[in-house]
């Protein structure tokens, strides 16, 4: 197995954790958020948790898409950079 | 591993960096330094992305650049080369005149001989470095450049400051080693022999050397001033030249790395993000 095999069975893992991850997170946010605890502080990690779960599964979902855009832009940077002057050496 | 692979393999790193960021920002763990790290890896793969995506853009701005300025790669190896000829010449020339010395004054010359060999040896070393730093930064700027955003990729920045110096040492010397003998003349050369007066305490031996040849015949003799302040004798001359010579090249190559490596080091800040000019 080549090294750029290995990364991409990394990012594939990675990325099946992460939906795992974000499921998990929203439920325990939500159970955390929705539990019959009179405590501020519990309520607020559960929101703060929802969020963040709700972060990644956007990250997740567009990540490939800013990817593409960086590579667009890059794209269209090359094509679009002048060549170079000829250097005149002093006669 | 060529150059396509490792910004193949640099790419990959950015995405994994990406998924490891947003599997962070997804973690049920409610610490905050923790959690720190899943928007800033996030932001570390578009940023190392976005350097491997835009690899040749930027390796054309460098030669933009470097053809801006003046810099001529041809210029710098004959600039190099004839420093080096120079050099080797003088060494040849002054273990010659030890064989075509008058035997009875061969030891005094072949020691004062041997110490300007010596120092011409130094001279002949830098020069050779410079030579082949020039050789190394021209064949394989962009491989260490990739090399650098490479190392700039591994996740939760393990090797971006490395990774950051590499790609800026690789750019700065690219565009600014053949530019070497532009700063030589400038700055270590000025005009009308106001240069660095180096060699002001000679010592001064009052005799006059015959200078013969393996024949006998004298082929010429050279007086050696007897006190200072009197009109620069041939041998004095060439010894004062010898020696700026030597100063010059050596100085002149140590001033110009420093100048590079201190550029290298702030725009490695600069792309790693460990300064205050930070970019990401």
């Amino acid at each position: 197995m080549d090294l750029v095999t290995l990364i991409k069975t990394f990012i594939d893992k990675a990325v099946v954790i992460s939906w795992f991850l974000f499921l998990l997170t929203w439920i325990i946010g939500w159970a955390i958020k929705g539990s019959p605890i009179p405590i501020g502080k519990a309520r607020r990690v559960g929101q703060g948790l929802i969020e963040d779960a709700v972060w990644g599964a956007f990250w997740i979902a567009v990540g490939s898409s800013i990817f593409w855009l960086i590579y667009y832009i890059a794209s269209l940077l090359s094509t679009s950079f002048p060549q170079p002057p000829k250097p005149q050496l002093p006669s | 591993m060529d150059l396509a692979s490792l910004l193949q393999i640099s790419l990959y790193l950015s995405m994994l960096t990406f998924y490891l960021g947003v599997l962070i920002y997804a973690l049920p763990i409610p610490i905050t330094g923790l959690k720190k790290w899943g928007p800033r890896l996030i932001s570390d793969a578009f940023y190392v992305a976005a350097l491997s995506l835009a690899f040749y853009t930027i390796l054309n701005a460098a030669s933009y650049i470097a053809s801006a300025l003046g810099a001529n790669w041809i210029a710098y190896y004959g600039f190099i080369t004839g420093q080096l000829t120079g050099q080797l010449s003088m060494i040849f020339g002054l273990t010659s005149i030890t064989k075509l010395v008058n035997p009875r004054f061969a030891p005094i010359v072949s020691k004062i001989v041997s110490t300007l060999v010596g120092k011409l040896m130094v001279a002949v070393y830098v020069t050779t470095f410079m030579y082949v730093l020039g050789l190394v930064i021209q064949k394989s700027y962009a491989a260490l450049a990739a090399l650098g955003i490479a190392l700039m990729a591994i996740p939760f920045r393990i090797a971006r400051g490395a990774g950051a110096f590499l790609l800026s040492f690789a750019l700065v010397f690219y565009v600014a080693l053949p530019l070497y003998p532009h700063f030589f003349s400038f700055i270590i050369l000025p005009p009308q022999n106001n240069g660095v007066q180096m060699l002001e305490t000679v010592t001064y031996i009052g005799h006059s050397i015959p200078l013969q040849s393996s024949t006998g015949s004298n082929l010429v003799e050279m007086q050696i001033p007897v006190a200072p302040g009197n009109p620069p004798d041939p041998i004095y001359k060439i010894i004062s030249f010898i020696a700026r010579l030597v100063y010059a090249v050596v100085i002149g190559a140590a001033l110009y790395l420093t100048l590079l490596i201190s550029i290298s080091v702030g725009l490695a800040r600069a792309l790693g993000g460990f300064g205050r000019l930070r970019v990401i």
